[in-house]
Parts: structure tokens; sequence; C-alpha cells
């Protein structure tokens, strides 16, 4: 990046304002909750702090996978589970729910992994069929993507009912929650969508030349399958991650972008770091009110995400038309 | 033109499968049914509608597993003509034949059976309730989540089938249940599924068979039916005991290491119980005697 000083020096300050915003709110949904008061040493304390901590990661991925997955389609309809992440990571689900009730104990905590799995083999699946000479098409990519996608959640119910399990675990894993995190998945969720975020954060350039078009990109002698394959394995890692730890959450990955995407004249890196800041904080809110809004019941973190996110995408529509 | 060939063949095929579901349809016998005497008995089924039944009933199909195991306990097991792949007791409801699962029973099957009832539950059922009655046949809904209804519900059943004073028996044997038991003034937890972590709330079956053997079922606090659960009020309330359903495959050690629980009385304690077996908990049935029994003996422990 040849940025000048004084470009840099705006990037940072900003990216200091974002991140304390998204610390602050952690902090203050860690503080306050319904239920009772709370003395320091409080456990509650710490699960919230965690809980806070998945959600800001999974959004943040997700948000920052949903700017890869909008630019490389070109398209602000464009979303992370396009690939289709989310129907492989319940169709591992599903396969193993069945396979544990052959086990004698549970497999619960092999979850996230099979999830990971899940999500990551789906879009590698769609990403090599979308393939064909060396090239990937974004509408091949999306019909091979919606393919996948549909095949996988049709199997999902299918390998289920062959084998005479119920719906619940997938269908609950499939709303999103961030219940059960500990200082584990906290800690690995945020260093890995950190890590990886930071990575499509340092190749904004690729962004900024797939917005551009693809043929133009092209022209100018820009490499844009090898970097368009790069984006989209990493953006689908992302969602993979998010998904294992957090659940299926929509809306995020789609909305954020479309929140941040003013950002975009001053470059790709901004929009890539807004989202992942906002992504963050918006499912930090998000889980806060899904654990204290219906308090002592949590409603699916997916419901307050579109219940937010509906009306705001809706205002946004309105604005620019 | 290689084609054209396939699709012919292939639009072949589509009308031969249908149609030898017809053929199979149309092969059944048209059997009449002596009707010595025609006696009606009125009732209030739990869908809320009046329904007028011609008694008694000589053929019946289950689509609950809690169904199934009222008819066997009324001694009617040879009235009933199918089930579903989840009836499995008593080992007799096994070699019944099969209509389907709970979720998806299949129309088609239960239609060719000709029976004179079905006996369905609410909700997931509902739209299948409608399919049935277009095509002639008598639906009854029996959906308890009280003792009280699963008593008033077998005595129906009883009288629908013929087995009143059996019914008679069985109804207030389970509303009788809870004077053996004292209150013990424990507070119970039930975990139904993990993460997120749902429990048996207000106005469910297993909430009131929990208050039935002596306990106090704190999943009411979280709600109606089966709430997903804050674990924070979980830890303000402090749990006495905790039972765990059998098919999640949990141990003590995979619910003592979420975050927060080594805190908890029940996990102290160590008063973390997995069920013996979920159906006798679970099922508005006459086994829900021997799960209130069991939850009393866990409580105890």
């Amino acid at each position: 990046m040849n940025l000048s000083t004084g470009r840099l020096k705006q990037i940072f300050n900003s990216i200091v304002f974002q991140a304390s915003i998204a610390i602050l709110c952690l902090v203050l949904s860690t503080i306050f909750g319904y239920g009772y008061v709370v003395d320091p040493s409080d456990p509650v304390l710490r699960i919230r702090l965690f809980r806070g901590l998945v959600a800001f990661s999974a959004g943040a991925s997700l948000a920052t996978a949903g700017v890869v997955f909008q630019s490389v389609f070109r398209n602000p309809m464009a979303e992370p589970y396009l690939l289709g992440s989310s129907s492989g990571a319940s169709f591992a689900v599903a396969v193993l729910t069945i396979v544990s009730s052959y086990l004698s104990f549970s497999t619960i905590s092999f979850y996230p992994a099979a999830a990971l799995f899940g999500a990551a083999a789906a879009s590698f699946v769609t990403l090599s069929i979308a393939r064909t000479n060396g090239r990937t098409p974004v509408l091949k990519l999306l019909l091979t993507g919606i393919a996948v996608s549909f095949f996988l959640g049709a199997m999902t119910p299918v390998i289920l009912a062959f084998s005479g399990k119920d719906l619940y675990t997938v269908f609950f894993f499939m709303n999103g929650t961030t219940q059960g995190a500990g200082l584990f998945e906290a800690l690995s969720l945020l260093t890995f969508s950190a890590l990886l975020c930071s990575i499509i954060a340092f190749n904004s350039r690729s962004i900024d030349y797939l917005l551009l078009g693809e043929e133009r990109s092209y022209h100018i002698g820009f490499e844009i399958e090898k970097a368009k394959m790069f984006l989209l394995l990493i953006a689908s890692f992302l969602t993979g991650l998010s998904v294992a730890f957090a659940g299926i959450i929509g809306f995020v990955g789609l909305l954020i972008p479309n929140l941040t995407k003013s950002n975009l004249s001053k470059g790709a890196f901004h929009w890539v770091s807004t989202s992942f800041f906002a992504g963050g904080t918006f499912l930090v809110i998000a889980d806060f009110s899904a654990r204290n809004l219906f308090f002592p019941r949590e409603v699916p973190l997916n419901s307050i995400t579109a219940i937010l996110g509906a009306p705001y995408l809706i205002y946004l529509v309105r604005k620019n038309a | 033109m290689k084609k054209f060939i396939t699709v012919f063949l292939i639009v072949i095929l589509l009308f031969a499968s249908t149609f030898s579901g017809c053929t199979l349809e149309t092969k059944r016998p048209e059997k009449t049914t002596k009707k010595p005497e025609t006696t009606y008995f009125s009732f209030k089924d739990d869908l809320n509608r009046e329904l007028k039944i011609k008694v008694p009933v000589s053929s019946v199909v289950s689509l609950a597993p809690s169904h199934t195991e009222v008819i066997f306990a009324l001694g009617k097991g040879q009235k009933l003509k199918g089930v579903t792949v989840f009836c499995n007791y008593p080992e007799e409801a096994k070699k019944k034949p099969k209509v389907g699962d709970f979720f998806n029973p299949n129309v088609e099957m239960i239609v060719k059976l000709k029976p004179d009832l079905v006996l369905a539950v609410k909700g997931i059922q509902n739209s299948l309730i409608r399919t049935l009655e277009n095509n002639g046949i008598q639906v009854a809904v029996f959906d308890a989540t009280s003792l009280k209804d699963c008593a008033k519900d077998i005595k129906i059943i009883g009288k629908l089938l013929g087995a009143e004073k059996k019914a008679e028996e069985i109804g207030n044997a389970i509303v009788n249940a809870s004077s053996n038991y004292e209150k013990t003034g424990k507070k119970v937890f039930i975990e139904i599924s993990p993460d997120p972590l749902i429990t048996a709330g207000k106005n469910s079956f297993i909430s009131d068979a929990i208050k039935a053997a002596g306990g106090i079922n704190v999943g009411d606090e979280f709600g109606e039916g089966y709430p997903i659960v804050n674990p924070e009020k979980l830890f303000e309330i402090n749990p006495d005991v905790y039972l765990v359903s059998k098919s999640l495959n949990l141990k003590y050690e995979d619910i003592a290491k979420r975050p927060g629980f080594s805190k908890l009385k029940c996990i102290k304690n160590r008063k973390v119980f997995v069920l013996p077996d979920d159906d006798i908990v679970q099922r508005p049935g006459p086994r829900i005697i021997k799960g209130i029994e069991v939850i009393n003996e866990l409580i105890n422990r």
C-alpha cells in the first residue's frame, strides 16, 4: 500500500475510534444484564464477557466476509452463506448427531469442528465445481453455490429421517447462539477471525480491483482470478469459523457491508476495517438483546439480527432510491 | 433423439410409479363391518373440537408413541392397525405396521388402513389432521401437558375403545401418583437440550411430573413450554438437583465443565443425574407413574 502519512493517520484514528466503541459495548454488555447485581468476582461476568467476545468475533468475521462476497459478486445482495457454508455446516452437524447415537459419549464438543469442516468443505466444493478453464465466472459461482446449498439443505432432513433421529439439535444449532462459550472458544475465535480479517484488509487492493470490474482489472494486468479465489477462500473460512462457534446468524454479512459502504470513497481498506468493527459491535448488541430482552428466556440470535437489521436495510434502500 | 428417448422413459417411469400406487389402493377389499348397535360418544379433544364418535371403535391408527402405549395398557392392542416408527413400547408395538414417523406420517398408508379413528397430536400434525378428515377419516387429538389432562385423555380413549374400567383405573392412578411422594422442597432443573440450553417450563408435562415427584421445577421460572434458558438465571436459582435427558449422552463432567456451572450447588454436591429412560418421563401415558417414581428416587438420592 502506498499511502501518504496523512491518510495512514486518518485510518489509524478511525480504527482506534471504532475499536473503542466496540470495547465500550463489550464492557457495557458484560456489566449490565437483567438478573441480579454482580460483584467483580462473580463468574457471571466472565461468562458474559466470553459470550460477548464470541459474538464480536462472529459478527466481525461475517461482516468482513460479506465485504469480500459483495465485491467479488459486485452485488449488494451477496452474503457470506452464498457458497453453501451454512447448509454444509448443518449437514456436517446432522451427520455427527447420527454418528453420536452409536457412541457412548457426547459429541457435543465436536460440533464446532464438524461445522467448520462442513462449511469449509461445502465452499471448497462450490469453488472447484464453478472453476472451469482456470476461470471462475461469478454467475457460475452463484448458481453452483445455490445448487450446493439447496442440495445439502435438503439432504440434512433426509439423512435425519433415514436414521430416525429428531431435528432438534440441528434446528437449534441453525438459529445461532453464543451459549456455552468459554475462555478457549472466545480467545481462539477472536484470534483467528482477527488474523484472517487482517489478511483480507491487507489485500484490500484486490477488493479495489474487483470493484473496478473483472474485465478492466484484467486489462490493467491485475491477476484477478488468483485474488478472487484467495479472498473467497479466506472469507469462506471466516464464515465457517463463525458458524462453528455461534451457529448460523443471518443478516450481519448482508447488512453491515451495505451500512459501511459509504466509506468506500476512502478505499477498500477502510471499508473492510469499518465492517469488521461495525459487524462485531452489532452482534455484541444483538447478543445482549437476545440474552436480556425476555429474561430469563433467551431468543435465537437470528431473530434479533433480523429484527434490528431489516428495518435499517429498508431505510438504506429508501434513502438511496 | 437419444435425449428424447431418455425423457420419454423418465415420463413413462413417473407415470408407472403413480399408477402402481393407485392400483394398490383400488385392490382394497370392500369390507362391510357389522354394526350391531350404534352408540355415540361425544367429547372435546385437545384441539377443543366437539367430536361425536361411534363407539366402540374397532380399528385405530396411533400417530404418537404415547397413544400407542395407552392403547396397549388398556388391553386393546389388537385394535391398533398402524403405529409410527417411534412407537417402541411395549414390544408388541414394534410388530405393528408402520405409517411413517411422528413428523411425517404417510397419509396414503393411513387412508389405506381405513381405521375408524386416528389418534394424533397437536402442532406438528395439524395439517395432516385436515388431510385425513378430508379423506373421511375421523381424527381425535390428544396432547396432554399435565397429569390431570393425561388422565382425562386416557379415560376418553378408554370410552372410545370400550375399555372404560381399565381406563378409569389407570387415569386415577396417574392423578393420585403425586400423593405417594411428599414435597421435598428441592429445586429441580431438567435439561432437555444443550447449546442452547432448553428446559421444561410451565404447562409442560415434564414439569408436572417433577412436581408430582415432590420437587420444585425451576424451569417454570423461564416461561411456558420448552424455553431457551439464560444460564445467568440458573446461577441465581441455584438448583439442588440437575436432571439430564438420557438421549443427550451427557455425563456429569460434560455439565460441570460448562462456564460458570462449577459454582452450582448441584454440581458441587454431584447431584447431577441422567434419567434412566426419557420415554417414561416425556410421554403422557401410563408409564408416567413409573417416571414419577424414578424422578422421586433421583431427587432423594
